[in-house]
């Protein structure tokens, strides 16, 4: 009855694979040499995350030099520009989150080895995320890129807030995978198949309008779900205090990283999966677009803490980013140009949130708060710090000439190329909210310039920086101008199509 | 050496200040000699360059674009890096160069509190960076790139080393102006979305200034044109200021420093009518002719409302502000008629403008550190106290008020000449209209400035400031910081042609559409 | 209609009836203990449907993973948390109500696309689906998934003795 036989081992393209093999074997090496050195693993541990991050970047750039698309296992697991674009920028955020660490973790009560291990298992489940094309890999690496995050945003065991950010980020991420599994499971009745290619096919076939409703329903259980995952307006509660309570290392991977792989999955699910829908998927996520910006703008306003504050400032940075998918069916032009502009605004969002957190983590050593009102007269005691502080506030604020500009330009650019009324509006909802944020990114900034140093505060002397959060600011610093004054860079690469 | 300068010049000229400012942030902070004569080099450097390019300038051929220079920057949005000038770029550059190291100059001891010099030079630097790209850039996603590079350096400007309201104000400002370049920027991305060519009927999709004013809006609708205006109407309107977007104007001169309020009365908000000629008229020539009567309407308020507003003032720094406002109407009327004539008075408005009213910007700063206040109801007897500045004083208040002879006269009166007979097109009687009100608003422009300079200038020292030692005549910083600019006010006054020559064939490309 | 046909949705009814209740118990009572052993009822009862559907793997996995685990794992948390054994007042929430009115709205939404897309479909099992069919799937198509999940465990089991320990 079952030929054992007639099972053919599917062919596997190691180069494609390389990348995540690679940082899989680095991850088993730190967790052995974990387990052999015990304490003395401690002091190496951060050096050979780093190293593992940078190893797999290899993979990545031959991939990319032998310019070939790559699809395995029928089509299941693709390595293209888009997939190496996002494998490289997941890669190197992962890296500046280690920089961030190193001092953080080994000076803090953490566990610093396993940190690490989490760090890395995270990064993988990215890097899978960029190439599954289908609904049970995306799954399964939205799982294991979502389980080590929630564990290290619990990782300050004696800070009952960190405690509350772990339960909340776990609760509500569980919920969200809960709706995203019922409504893929929803799709695969509709198709049969998880692949997304074959549901494009199925649900625009003509046959599927009697299945309209069970779409529909699919649909928005799936944009829901991710919507959790990029912290859309109003499934944004989980944020503020996840990212308040969380090691504030553990908040720059979680507002950059984990934000990034949930819109990689929606990219593929709707330029992949629902493309030929947009009747469904473009009123949905308008709204979803523009209800964050406005939403996660009006609600930094009152912010006084400003980690609290970059996390409404991400739910805002999120819509922007949902913003181009809301017209991206209109033709296959516009959807290059959408995938463009996400992907740009993904990159140069990483550097100026990383920097933004950089900046946080030294002012935090002298002040040992995130309150708003502690930034005052930093400019006193700080100056580097200030202007680099000013430079990612700004970039975030789209100010040419740092990097945010562009990313928003793109968008804008995105959203009018079809010329449809949906798309104007749209963009001025953006041009509005720019406005806005401007109001309490200047706050800071003013803050920082304008007042004298709060009495609590030791203004006397310099904040010594450690090296690695230098390096970490330098990086992101040097990306976030380089890519406002020369934009082609970051363009040509981002320059991607799905379709 | 002129292909030299044909190649690096206007690049050279742009980025000098920048690389002086990224020299000084090298440079210990302690070191404040240093950082002085760094901040002035580099900005004397740019002025060098400068007038290299303005003696090697074709003045036989100011109509079209020179020292072009054009390479790839953004390839992924079609956006490149061209820079150019003609006649109407060549005296608002030649302004920028000239008042940024005499701003360097008079910093030299006038550091307003919390002092840092390294920090508020590297802004002036890179301040000139941004207006000097602003005027030479020809394209239009380089154009909005400098001309926002402005912004952050004159916010903390004003919100490091500004008055007591610093924070309110900046803050203001930016958000203003941020506005303004939304729109602004909408209207290029539909410029450039919309913009198809005359012949094939191709669309174009290019930010090259070049070929959208050659263009002159081809394919855009009549009606799309109006809105497209409409946006870059707010976006330049916000920065001249025009009335009623010009409410941040006033704070932000009272609380700017000194410098601050020279920069920005002498070069920025030149931005703003610089953009309407360069921009917003010639690349849509159909949505100008329906805005025109309005930006007339709201010119003429501006300067009514600027002349009222002066005499309501009872600080110094606030009046000045507000006969910007109403001098930046008299430019606007000017671009309003869409004539030859009235484009190059604006022109000439906008640098007449820029010297005068920084020189009396220069002044009331240099009062204020004497009298540590700007209330006119406490000033009084300058001419006593120091009579060298209170002579400068009444000199620079005349050539405001339009005095013939003077640099003003030639902004204002060709300006309200223009508005009798306007382009073909434009109502004639609301514009002669418009001339009356104008005119008016002359009269009172001598009024508030004469009865300042009563105030201020004529009497008796006021009991409080009597027997003050601080209260010293015009010291040798500030004679070097102004005699340019006094001697420009006598000189363009006597000889106008000097910058209507260069000015007019510029003028003319621009109003093509509108001259047959 | 056949005869087997007739049977299956005579289970069906039953089974249905059976997991409703059960489902509807299990969110009312107050005991703890008699919610978790009410939905072993419904997770037994959806295993029953799977069989029904000739899904035997789907079956199989459902009693193991959630009956013989994830119940067996909640009785042991209810255990160890000390947890009242008897009626407890406080589980009764005052948000009741509107649970109750996002349930049904939820429901009535779902039911509805369901019957609409589906009410005219007619479900048709030629053979039973077999494990080899599934192991194979895994091991080619899905075997990225697959090497994920192993990392997965891992890095959970990690990472949940890094935060259960004391120190």
């Amino acid at each position: 009855m079952i030929d054992l036989l007639a099972f053919a081992r599917p062919p596997i393209d190691w180069h494609a694979a390389a990348p995540e093999l690679t940082l899989l074997a680095c991850g088993a090496l730190l967790t052995l040499v974990d387990i052999v050195w015990l304490e003395r693993a401690k002091a190496v541990s951060a050096t050979l995350a780093s190293f593992s991050l940078l190893a797999a970047m290899v993979p990545v750039v031959t991939l990319a030099v032998d310019g070939t698309d790559r699809a395995m296992f029928g089509g299941a697991y693709t390595v293209d520009d888009f997939s190496l674009v996002m494998k490289a920028v997941f890669l190197l955020t992962a890296y500046v989150v280690v920089l961030l660490s190193t001092d953080y973790i080994a000076k803090g009560d953490f566990w610093e080895s396993e940190y690490y291990q989490m760090l890395l298992s995270a990064v993988l489940g990215m890097l899978v995320m960029t190439s599954a094309r289908d609904l049970v890999t995306i799954f399964i690496a939205l799982e294991l890129l979502s389980i080590p995050a929630y564990l290290m945003a619990t990782w300050h065991k004696v800070d009952l807030r960190s405690n509350e950010a772990g339960l909340k980020y776990y609760l509500m991420g569980v919920f969200a995978s809960a709706v995203l599994l019922y409504g893929m499971s929803l799709l695969y009745g509709v198709s049969g198949s998880t692949m997304l290619s074959d549901i494009n096919a199925t649900i625009s076939n003509s046959q599927a309008e009697g299945l309209l409703a069970v779409v529909v329903l699919g649909l928005i259980f799936v944009v829901v779900g991710f919507g959790f995952k990029v912290s859309a307006f109003p499934f944004h509660m989980w944020a503020p205090d996840a990212y308040e309570g969380a090691p504030t290392p553990v908040t720059a991977f979680l507002s950059v990283a984990s934000k990034a792989a949930g819109f990689v999955a929606l990219l593929s699910l709707v330029f992949v999966g629902f493309w030929d829908r947009s009747d469904v998927y473009q009123p949905l996520l308008w709204l979803l677009s523009a209800a964050s910006m406005t939403g996660g703008n009006l609600m930094a306003l009152r912010q006084t803490n400003a980690v609290r504050m970059l996390a409404y400032s991400g739910v805002a940075q999120a819509g922007y980013m949902l913003a181009p998918l809301a017209v991206a069916g209109e033709s296959s032009a516009t959807a290059d140009d959408a995938l463009s502009s996400v992907v740009t605004y993904l990159a140069i969002y990483a550097a100026m949130n990383l920097g933004a957190f950089a900046v946080i983590i030294a002012v935090a050593r002298r002040t040992s708060s995130a309150e708003i009102d502690s930034y005052k007269g930093l400019f006193r005691y700080a100056p580097v710090l200030t202007v680099a502080m000013t430079v990612f506030l700004m970039a975030l604020a789209g100010i040419p000439p740092f990097g945010g500009w562009f990313a928003k330009f793109e968008i804008v650019l995105a959203l009018l190329s079809p010329g449809t009324a949906w798309g104007v509006v749209l963009g001025g909802v953006v041009g509005l909210n720019s406005v806005i944020a401007l109001y309490y990114y200047a706050r800071i900034a003013s803050y920082m310039w304008v007042e004298a140093p709060p009495d609590n505060v030791q203004s006397s002397s310099p904040i010594k920086v450690p090296a690695s959060v230098s390096a970490a600011l330098i990086l992101t610093g040097l990306v976030t101008l380089a890519f406002g004054i020369v934009p082609q860079w970051v363009g040509h690469f981002t320059d991607v199509s799905l379709l | 050496m002129t292909d030299f300068l044909t190649d690096w010049g206007l690049t050279l000229v742009t980025f000098a200040p920048l690389l002086g400012a990224l020299i000084m942030m090298t440079v210990p902070a302690g070191k404040t000699h240093t950082h002085r004569l760094v901040a002035l080099f580099a900005s004397l450097a740019a002025l060098v360059v400068g007038a290299l390019l303005l003696v090697d300038f074709n003045y036989g051929d100011a109509g079209i674009l020179q020292y072009v220079v054009d390479r790839s920057w953004i390839d992924v949005i079609n956006s490149r890096y061209i820079l150019g000038i003609d006649g109407i770029s060549l005296p608002l550059l030649a302004l920028t160069l000239v008042v940024v190291p005499l701003c360097v100059v008079y910093s030299w001891d006038h550091i307003p509190h919390p002092g840092n010099p390294k920090a508020f030079l590297s802004l002036i630097l890179i301040l000139e960076t941004g207006m000097i790209g602003t005027f030479v850039a020809q394209d239009l996603i380089l154009f909005f790139v400098f001309f926002e590079v402005v912004l952050l350096p004159m916010f903390f400007m004003i919100g490091v080393w500004g008055g007591e309201n610093r924070r309110y104000a900046s803050i203001k400002f930016f958000l203003f102006t941020l506005f303004g370049s939304a729109l602004m920027l909408l209207s290029f991305l539909a410029l450039y979305f919309l913009s198809s060519d005359p012949i094939t009927g191709d669309p174009l999709r290019t930010f090259d200034m070049r070929v959208l004013s050659d263009v002159a809006g081809a394919g855009i609708l009549g009606v799309t044109q109006v809105w497209i205006f409409a946006g870059m109407f707010i976006g330049f309107g916000v920065k001249v200021p025009m009335f009623p977007f010009h409410t941040w104007l006033p704070d932000a001169h009272t609380e700017a420093p000194t410098v601050g309020s020279v920069i920005l009365a002498a070069v920025l908000l030149k931005l703003g009518t610089y953009g309407f000629v360069r921009i917003a008229v010639p690349m849509l020539p159909e949505g100008a002719e329906v805005w025109m009567p309005w930006i007339g309407l709201l010119a003429v308020i501006g300067i009514i409302y600027g002349a009222l507003g002066c005499l309501a003032q009872t600080d110094m720094k606030r009046l000045i502000a507000f006969s910007s406002v109403a001098h930046m109407g008299f430019v606007m009327l000017g671009v309003a008629t869409l004539t030859d004539f009235g484009v190059n008075a604006a022109i000439f408005g906008m640098v007449a403008h820029g010297i005068i009213t920084g020189m009396l910007f220069f002044l009331a700063g240099s009062v204020k550190e004497r009298y540590h206040t700007l209330e006119i109801k406490r000033l009084g007897g300058l001419l006593v106290q120091a009579p060298r500045m209170g002579w400068l004083l009444g000199f620079v208040s005349m050539a405001s008020l339009g005095l013939p002879g003077l640099a003003g006269f030639w902004g204002e009166f060709p300006a309200i000449l223009s508005a009798y007979s306007p382009a073909d097109g434009l109502p004639v009687g609301v514009f002669r209209v418009y001339m009356v009100v104008a005119a008016v608003g002359t009269v009172l422009a001598a009024g508030y400035l004469l009865w300042l300079l009563q105030r201020t200038a004529m009497g008796s020292p006021k009991p409080e400031f009597a027997d003050n030692d601080e209260i010293v005549d015009v010291t040798p910083t500030e004679w070097i910081a102004w005699l340019p600019l006094l001697i420009g006010i006598v000189l363009f006054g006597v000889m106008p042609g000097l910058i209507f020559r260069v000015t007019d064939p510029a003028v003319l490309t621009v109003l093509t559409e509108f001259l047959g | 209609m056949s005869d087997l046909l007739v049977a299956q949705n005579v289970f069906f009814g039953l089974i249905a009836v059976v997991m409703l209740v059960s489902a509807v118990r299990c969110v009312t009572t107050r005991n703890v203990v008699h919610a978790a052993l009410w939905l072993v009822l419904v997770f037994a009862g959806s295993a029953a449907l799977f069989i029904l559907l000739g899904s035997e793997f789907v079956a199989v996995t459902q009693v193991l993973v959630y009956i013989g685990a994830i119940i067996v794992l909640f009785l042991f948390g209810v255990m160890l948390t000390r947890a009242s054994m008897g009626d407890d007042a406080s589980v009764a929430s005052e948000k009741r109500a509107m649970a109750a009115l996002v349930a049904v709205l939820l429901a009535a939404v779902m039911g509805l696309a369901l019957f609409d897309s589906f009410s005219d479909t007619r479900l048709v099992i030629d053979e039973p689906q077999r494990f080899g069919v599934v192991s194979d799937a895994i091991f080619s198509q899905y075997i990225v998934a697959f090497e994920a999940v192993s990392v997965l465990l891992l890095a959970a089991l990690i990472g949940a003795i890094v935060i259960a320990r004391k120190d």
